[in-house]
């Protein structure tokens, strides 16, 4: 080092195309490097690069160039420190609205599932009391149309208009459930990518001085995770455009998509 | 005492037609301090302003053999090389990747004690460009390293004392620095 003269340093650190960086740990080594480059010159030709919008410092004749490159990457770092928290506190509130819909759809299913095992046993009653009254036209031994006629005279109702109503109804609740069963998986993606969004937020904030290793360890490891759940919501979806309509409980359904096991036809 | 080194930039044939064509390229000698003696095309040896002042002022005849007392043997030598290549390429309209891979290979087996040793001749002989491509060598050895790095590279001691050091830590903006931690 001592090879090189002073001016011969300066220009070094002129050409460089140093950062605040290079220039901080070169000031840091030594004395006489110190001096070199805490030079008034290198540190305005970074504040016009770095900071070119902020407006002139008012007292700027007695503040080195460097204390208020300093001032200004401080308040510029603590702004985006701000930011940062307000987009993951935006993030988590969004989580928790997805985590509200996917509640509220929830409850809907069971309702009209519910509603959809009431309709199929007013269904079976009437194709019962049908079956009866039709049995009726033929002959039957005396004990057989006897039980055949109360079935008949206890059903007040005209059979055939109920039981195309019922039969209406039960296929509006199919429908309902598989509208329902649509809005949870698109709702459950939307979460999933939400949350997906917040881990790399935390994981790669602002600047990324973590070093290599540990960050991406942990990053490779979660994603790692993640796709097994993708592979296995792939086969929930085959699964669920065949024959939704056999399951007598959609309930389980749900289940089967949110922890992505195997089912067996 | 003096050897002479014809080196890449200048060897003379006597026979042949092509003996014709280089004999009307003027040469230029020096001496390097340790007793070295090279003889520079002329074209080349106007890159080099010390030696181009020296030769163009006085109007002194190219018989003379200009000494170089702060220049070393292999000093001389790569500044040749350099100042041939630029000659080369300035005649050349697209030579940017060309100087590019010259670069690299020029600075590649380069100690970093050899670099700034030639850094200091290029000053003294006054050659800009090439002045400029050693100095922005030199800031690319320092570029993105710590600052232990940083001191072992150019033999520097830490010779600040313990309340100066804290001084100057206080003052670099990225002291502090490790947001992550700030973060969670």
């Amino acid at each position: 080092m001592s090879v090189l003269p002073d001016e011969l340093w300066r220009r070094v650190f002129e050409i460089g195309g140093f950062s605040y960086k290079d220039l901080c740990c070169v000031s840091i080594t030594c004395r006489r490097f110190r001096r070199l480059s805490d030079e008034d010159h290198l540190w305005s030709h970074l504040l016009s690069s770095d900071f070119p919008l902020v407006a002139p410092h008012p007292s700027s004749s007695s503040v080195t160039s460097k204390s208020l490159y300093k001032l200004r990457f401080e308040r510029d770092r603590d702004k985006k420190i701000a930011a940062h928290q307000r987009a993951l506190l935006r993030k988590e509130s969004q989580i928790i609205e997805h985590l509200r819909k996917l509640r509220d759809i929830e409850s809907r299913l069971a309702q009209e599932t519910h509603k959809m095992r009431a309709t199929r046993v007013d269904l079976s009653n009437f194709h019962q009391v049908r079956q009866a009254s039709l049995a009726l036209n033929v002959w039957q031994p005396e004990i057989i149309r006897g039980r055949q006629k109360q079935i008949v005279e206890q059903c007040v109702v005209p059979t055939e208009s109920r039981l195309h109503a019922l039969e209406m109804e039960l296929r509006l609740c199919k429908q309902q459930i598989s509208g329902l069963e649509k809005a949870y998986k698109d709702e459950k993606q939307r979460l999933g990518l939400a949350e997906e969004e917040l881990q790399s937020m935390r994981y790669h904030p602002l600047r990324d001085h973590r070093p290599l290793s540990s960050g991406d360890a942990q990053c490779t490891s979660k994603s790692k995770k993640l796709k097994r759940c993708k592979g296995q919501s792939f086969a929930c979806s085959c699964f669920q455009s065949h024959s939704f309509l056999l399951l007598s409980s959609p309930v389980k359904l749900l289940f089967f998509c949110s922890f992505g096991l195997n089912f067996d036809i | 005492m003096s050897t002479s080194t014809d080196n890449n930039a200048s060897i003379t044939q006597e026979s042949g037609p092509s003996a014709a064509v280089q004999d009307i390229q003027k040469k230029i000698v020096v001496r390097t301090a340790d007793g070295e003696v090279f003889n520079l095309k002329e074209e080349v040896a106007m890159e080099i302003d010390i030696i181009k002042t020296f030769f163009q002022e006085d109007s002194i005849s190219y018989e003379t053999v200009m000494p170089l007392p702060n220049v070393e043997g292999w000093e001389m030598v790569k500044v040749i090389e350099y100042c041939t290549k630029h000659v080369e390429l300035k005649h050349k309209v697209d030579g940017y990747k060309e100087r590019k891979a010259f670069q690299a290979l020029f600075v590649q087996n380069l100690s970093t004690k050899s670099l700034l040793a030639l850094t200091n001749t290029a000053n003294y002989l006054e050659v800009k460009y090439l002045l400029d491509f050693l100095c922005q060598a030199v800031s690319e050895q320092i570029k993105n390293k710590d600052v232990d790095y940083v001191r072992e590279l150019f033999g520097v001691e830490n010779d600040f004392n313990d309340e100066e050091y804290e001084q100057v830590k206080a003052e670099a903006p990225w002291a502090h620095e490790n947001l992550n931690n700030d973060l969670h």
